[in-house]
Order: C-alpha cells, then sequence, then structure tokens
C-alpha cells in the first residue's frame, strides 16, 4: 500500500490514453476497464499491485470533481455478513424468508 | 473454540464520540457515488495536509476494481465505505475508505491465503465539520475511525474464511508515526530481512521493515476487543 498514481497513468498510457490527463486516465478506468477480459483485467490489477511507478510519466495527480451530492442510504445497503454473524432476530427473519411459502410474497 | 471464525462478526455499527453518545455507522460496499463525494470534499483537505500517508491519492482510480468483485478475479478486490448514518436526511456521510484485495498470501504463513490491504483513509476532522447542509459538530465527530477502518479488513478476512489474516504496508510517507500506529493496533511487522511471499512485490517492493500483518491469534484479539461497536 499504496501504488501510486503514475502507475496507474502509465496502465492507462498503454491503452491510448493520455497520461498526462488525469480525468481520461479516471474515465479509462471507470468505464473501459471493467470491458476487458477478465485476463487482462488480472494481468492489469497484478501488475498495479507490485507497482511503486517508474516516474516516467509526471502528472498532477490533483484533479477533483467539483461537487457531488451525498450518497443515499438506500443505495449505500450494509456489506452483507455470514449467516450466523447477524443479530437473532435477523438470523431468524433470513430463515423465514427462505422458506418455500414466504418465497414470492 | 472461536466461534466467531465458524459464525462469521458483524461490521461495526457504531463508533463513540466526545459528547458520550455515540453515532451510529453504516459500513458499505464502496460505489462510485461514494468515492465522487469524497474526492469532491474530503480529499481536497486531506491534500492540503502533506504529512499525511494518503496526500494525493485518487480514489476514482481505485473503485474501478471494487466494482469487479462479481468478474471472480483471482485476487478478489473489494472496496469498503465507512459512512455515518443520517436517517433524517436519507444520507450516509463516508468517513473512511478501505480498498483491499481478499486473497493474497499470507506473511505469516506463505502456504495460506488472508487480506492485503491496499488502500485505507479516513476523513480529517476538519472534512467532517464543514459538510455543507450537514456539518457536524466537534463534539458529535466519531472517534477511532482509523481503528474501524482496520477491522473492517479483519472482518473481511474472517468472514472470507482466512481467520482474520491481514496484510499491509505502512506508506514510507507516514514514517515511523504510522508504523507505530499499526504496531500498537496489535500488528506484527515483519522485518527488513524476511521475505515476502513469492508474489511479484517480493522483487519490486521487498520487506524493508514497513509490512505489517495480523497472524490469526492477534486478528482475534483485535477483532473481540471492538466488539462493544457491532
Amino acid at each position: 500500500m499504496p501504488t501510486p498514481t503514475q502507475a496507474f497513468a502509465e496502465v492507462a498510457a498503454r491503452h491510448g490514453v493520455d497520461p498526462s490527463d488525469l480525468e481520461a486516465v479516471q474515465q479509462w478506468f471507470l468505464e473501459d476497464l471493467p470491458k476487458l477480459p477478465t485476463a487482462q483485467i488480472e494481468e492489469i490489477l497484478e501488475e498495479l499491485l507490485a507497482s511503486h511507478g517508474t516516474g516516467e510519466v509526471s502528472i498532477e495527480t490533483r484533479c477533483y470533481p467539483k461537487s457531488a451530492p451525498l450518497p443515499s442510504l438506500d443505495a449505500s445497503p450494509p456489506a452483507q455478513t455470514p449467516l450466523l454473524a447477524a443479530r437473532w432476530g435477523q438470523v431468524l427473519r433470513r430463515l423465514l424468508a427462505k422458506l418455500p411459502r414466504n418465497r414470492g410474497r | 473454540m472461536n466461534f466467531r471464525r465458524i459464525t462469521g462478526v458483524r461490521f461495526i455499527s457504531r463508533a463513540p464520540t466526545e459528547s458520550g453518545e455515540d453515532v451510529e455507522l453504516r459500513v458499505t460496499r464502496m460505489t462510485l457515488p461514494h468515492v465522487l463525494w469524497w474526492h469532491s470534499h474530503v480529499q481536497p483537505i486531506i491534500d492540503l495536509d502533506r504529512s499525511r500517508a494518503d496526500n494525493g491519492w485518487n480514489w476514482l482510480l481505485y473503485v474501478s476494481f471494487a466494482r469487479l468483485t462479481d468478474r471472480l478475479l483471482a485476487r478478489r478486490p473489494a472496496g469498503y465505505t465507512v459512512g455515518i448514518v443520517v436517517r433524517e436526511q436519507g444520507n450516509i456521510i463516508p468517513c473512511a475508505l478501505v480498498q483491499l484485495v481478499g486473497r493474497f498470501p499470507a506473511l505469516d504463513d506463505h502456504s495460506k491465503k488472508g487480506a492485503f490491504v491496499w488502500f485505507l483513509s479516513t476523513a480529517p476532522d476538519e472534512a467532517l465539520m464543514t459538510i455543507d447542509g450537514y456539518p457536524i459538530p466537534e463534539d458529535r465527530l466519531p472517534k477511532r475511525l482509523g481503528t474501524i477502518a482496520l477491522d473492517v479488513t479483519v472482518t473481511h478476512s474472517i468472514n472470507h474464511r482466512r481467520r482474520g489474516r491481514v496484510a499491509l504496508y505502512a506508506d514510507k510517507e507516514g514514517g515511523d508515526k504510522l508504523l507505530d500506529w499499526y504496531h500498537r493496533r496489535g500488528m506484527e511487522v515483519l522485518s527488513g530481512d524476511q521475505k515476502l511471499p513469492p508474489v511479484p512485490r517480493r522483487w519490486f517492493k521487498p520487506s524493508d521493515g514497513r509490512y505489517c500483518y495480523y497472524p490469526p491469534e492477534r486478528a482475534l484479539q483485535a477483532s473481540r476487543a471492538l466488539d462493544p461497536l457491532r
């Protein structure tokens, strides 16, 4: 921890992105990377995990969105935990929901 | 008998505050709206402090891997947001972000797997006290955010059958202060002459006395210590 921003820019540069344009680099990681084949994404992840940047690409790392709203609670559900780790009330509710007669309600 | 290895563990659900009243927290999967808000409001404040290890980080780059978990990448990347719950407005205020890889050779036993923390950051007080429309009073700021964020990684590891094993690299920018902080959380420090597991990091970033890790027993101790906040 951590991989410098330059290392991310170097990866994006190999895919035709201008590495000095951080917004373009961000865009590539958010939108284009997920469309690549899994094996290629895996390779990029491995490279970034090991990488500390060659320093060949010089970029301005500070680039902020102008404003963004606070995330909503509904779109941020609690991270899942194993069934038995939940409180007993929740365990029972989750078990009851799995019963065939309760499905589809 | 360590039941939590079998049952799993709940994530933290509250944090203490100066006022004496706990604040409700929610640990959720990291999504783009969390990161966008963080990068427009929190990161600019972090970037003013050159002594912080997370100065200059760019979560808009890291979140892509958190969104790819359903692609079954072998390293199992995962991202979490720790947020303050604001029920009356229906919002969550991200106050810590964690990006990890869930399947990485463990530092204490190379034949086992654990979680490896890639990025971990907590919001400075100033960022939480200056939110448009919802400034948090000083005595209502959540305390122990760093410890809570680290617990998210241990909880992930326990819940994914990694027995709590977690490793990370304490960024040099954080100096001895950061290394001491992880040590005080119960993490062991890999000495400079010990080898990393056979992953590319062993050659690109060999051990220099800044890799920290939780072996299973230490992880469970740290996890138990935060049970009152679950």
